[in-house]
């Protein structure tokens, strides 16, 4: 007989057992649909976190790349070991800065330092705020508007003036409803007039860093927070971004040339700074979280499995059951093939049910979370075409076992059972 | 924590529909026997307790079975891999206890309905 016709018949054989058990066929896809829920979830929330860091990055400019004294990731140097050579890796200069600025095809050089202060206006205080210095070609990385008020010019920047941009939540905590625009507050004792309220994009990993938007921050010019807030000058990092008509690699390779040069680095000798470009940046993203995100994963599928153990389960029982109707098929000429294939079809029926309503609730799920959270979950079609074909490959392979024991009942036994 | 306790516990409320389920068709299955334990004078709470009992000892043994698995993968990942991995000895008590908890969750509903049987119909019934 044409295969079409029998999963067409056994699909409707399928709805008929599942229409006379209700609560047994509910149950089951219930089981099903809570695995592939999981599933889905975990992989929407993974898909998510991975957007919003890729975000946080082209925000930054995608060609942008960073100098810095040490390494990231899971090879830099952490507190415990003390023969890292990186440690004694020198500080990246003012000087240098300078000298990046002129090579060939860079536009600009952002240089980037990070400390926090007790922050003061009259009788409100907010202490150990961070606060990110920038020079003043920040807004070309860091994807912020600012409003009201304005960025500080080059040079206020470069006379290190006592000004400062607060950010909504800072802004609140100071000033409450009043008016922050030319304010004077006190930052760790040193007088800055507020200049403006920024607004931070929310990326995840900026919210984790805790540099996100509910958090209280501000941000200063370079210059002047080395003058007035001693600043630490040896954590100096420079973002270069490229010329539009440049090329990254090239760039990067100039920028290593002169560095080497001016430290007078030996052509054996290893670099004492770091180069890194997106790129890298997405590698150490990919191993830190990795790991994290294969065990999230397998946990989820624990429930697939289990939800697979009870189409088993409910499959058996109904052989069991049905034992005398597969009986008399027999007797009217099944073979062996027809039975298998009606019992596959109708645990194959029962996972996809479920798979498709697990997939709808994921769905909901990462619209909710996109929706309420800076996470940007979303249900790729990868991951909806794994949640389906997972389900297929769970209703064939839990649904073989009840389906090949079905096959192989004898006919004149199997119409002898009561 | 999201990893380590939310995920588990789904897989557990799976596990315990699984339970369920099988408990409502052995309740359905026997429908005759328990309309002869009741002709024969069994009250409700004998009928509740002995489909309780059954649900909790399946669960129990499938506590202890994965116990035991997750001392086999706990060896073998102190034996393979760098971390020291191990199960705690109160955890061993707590997942005994889990697994009597879902059994008497799970099977809560389908004794329930076995103990409410009319014996009359239930011995009736093919």
């Amino acid at each position: 007989m044409n295969r079409f016709l029998l999963i067409l018949e056994g699909v409707g054989m399928a709805f008929e057992a599942i229409r006379i058990n209700k609560v047994r066929a509910a149950l089951t896809i219930a089981g099903v649909a809570i695995g592939v829920f999981v599933v889905v979830a975990m992989g929407a929330v993974v898909n998510g976190i991975r957007a919003s860091f890729q975000q946080d990055l082209q925000a930054i400019g995608a060609t942008t790349f960073i100098v810095q004294r040490q390494g990231t990731g899971i090879n830099a140097c952490d507190g415990t070991d003390e023969k890292c050579p990186d440690r004694s890796n020198p500080a990246i200069s003012f000087e240098e800065w300078e000298m990046i600025k002129r090579l060939p095809g860079v536009q600009t050089v952002i240089g980037v330092l990070g400390g926090q202060g007790n922050f003061s206006y009259r009788n409100s205080r907010v202490d150990n705020v961070g606060y990110d210095a920038y020079s003043s070609e920040w807004p070309e990385v860091d994807a912020a508007d600012i409003y009201p008020g304005r960025n500080y010019t080059r040079n206020e920047h470069d006379a290190g003036q006592p000004v400062v941009l607060v950010n909504d939540t800072l802004r609140a905590q100071l000033f409450g409803q009043s008016e922050p625009v030319g304010k004077k507050i006190q930052i760790s004792g040193q007088q800055f007039t507020v200049i403006g309220v920024y607004h931070p994009k929310a990326g995840f990993l900026k919210s984790l860093e805790g540099k996100g938007p509910d958090t209280p921050r501000a941000i200063i010019p370079l210059q002047s927070s080395v003058r007035h807030l001693d600043a630490f000058k040896r954590g100096l990092a420079l973002l270069v971004r490229p010329t539009t008509d440049a090329v990254q690699s090239e760039v990067m390779d100039e920028v290593l040339a002169s560095m080497r040069a001016r430290r007078g680095l030996k052509p054996g000798d290893r670099n004492d700074f770091y180069l890194i470009e997106q790129d890298r940046l997405m590698d150490t993203f990919n191993q830190l979280f990795g790991a994290i995100f294969a065990v999230g994963l397998a946990l989820s599928a624990v429930a697939l499995l289990v939800g697979g153990v009870g189409v088993v389960a409910i499959m058996m029982i109904s052989v069991t059951e049905r034992t005398r109707e597969i009986g008399v098929r027999k007797a009217l000429g099944a073979t062996a093939g027809t039975i298998r294939w009606q019992f596959l079809v109708e645990a194959a029926t029962l996972t996809s049910i479920g798979a498709l309503i697990g997939l709808a609730l994921g769905a909901l799920l990462a619209w909710g979370i996109r929706s309420n959270s800076p996470i940007p979950a979303s249900l790729p079609l990868s991951i909806v075409v794994t949640a389906l074909v997972a389900s297929a490959v769970t209703g064939v392979a839990f649904g073989m076992l009840p389906a090949v024991r079905a096959s192989r009942l004898d006919p004149v036994e199997a119409l002898r059972h009561e | 924590m999201l990893f380590g306790t939310a995920l588990p516990a789904i897989s557990l409320v799976v596990g315990a529909m699984v339970i369920m389920n099988i408990m409502l068709v052995a309740v359905a299955e026997r429908t005759r026997e328990i309309g002869i334990r009741k002709a024969l004078g069994a009250k409700r709470t004998d009928i509740l307790s002995q489909f309780l009992v059954e649900a909790t000892t399946l669960s129990v043994l499938g506590a202890a079975i994965g116990i035991a698995l997750g001392i086999g993968l706990a060896e073998l990942i102190a034996a393979l891999t760098p971390l020291p991995a191990a199960v705690a000895p109160w955890s061993i008590g707590a997942a005994l206890l889990t697994g009597a908890g879902v059994g008497i969750a799970a099977g809560m509903y389908p004794a329930s309905r076995a103990s409410r049987l009319d014996p009359i119909t239930a011995l009736r019934q093919e």
